[in-house]
């Protein structure tokens, strides 16, 4: 009797806890980067928030030359970008983003973005 | 310097600028300076190779500008103003 009702109490607090700990452990090693559909949505977002881009229909497949955007305008959506995902893009990368494409998989290859 | 060159160095200077312009706590310099950086690059993107090389100086020293003032007004608390 007093060995069933042990076990029965063991039984109904294990679940509790085993679900309580596994979402305060996160481990560095395991892969919580960004899912592709997120980071498209939210570059899209701070792309059609730029001035230029107002009222136009922005898609991921647009290089910046297609949205009437010079070096100096993609410039300022890279910095934006950068605020967005908590990141710094180097200097050596950002000459090679040309296109909404290319930040996308930028920040998709980039495991600090959040 | 080759053309690509200033170019790349032009950029790059845009760039920390504007980033730098960012840090600055309260709202009306933030947004004044991020307005400013764009207007007068924008501005002198006709500018002859020889301007171009004064220009670059000149900015090179707002930058300097730019970092200090935006390490100073961070020092000091700020109320949030209406628009924020």
């Amino acid at each position: 009797m007093l060995s069933r009702s042990f076990k029965s109490l063991v039984q109904i607090q294990r679940p509790v806890l085993m679900a309580g700990q596994s979402s305060m452990i996160r481990s560095f090693s395991s892969d919580h980067r960004l899912s592709e559909k997120e980071v498209t949505d939210r570059i899209l977002e701070v792309i059609s928030k730029y001035d230029k881009c107002a009222g136009k229909s922005v898609s991921p497949s647009d290089t910046f030359k297609e949205l009437e955007l010079d070096s100096l305008d993609s410039a300022d959506i890279l910095v934006a970008v950068e605020e967005e995902f908590g990141i710094e893009i180097p200097d050596e990368e950002v000459d090679r983003i040309t296109s909404v494409k290319d930040t996308i998989s930028y920040i998709r290859k980039t495991p600090t973005a959040k | 310097m080759s053309q690509s060159a200033t170019r790349q160095t032009v950029l790059q200077l845009y760039r920390s600028m504007q980033r730098e312009a960012n840090k600055f706590s309260s709202y009306n310099f933030r947004e004044y300076s991020k307005r400013r950086i764009a207007l007068g690059f924008r501005e002198n993107k006709l500018a002859t190779p020889d301007q171009t090389k004064d220009l670059i100086v000149q900015s090179q020293n707002d930058y300097e500008m730019l970092k200090r003032q935006a390490t100073i007004n961070s020092l000091y608390a700020h109320r949030k103003v209406v628009v924020e």
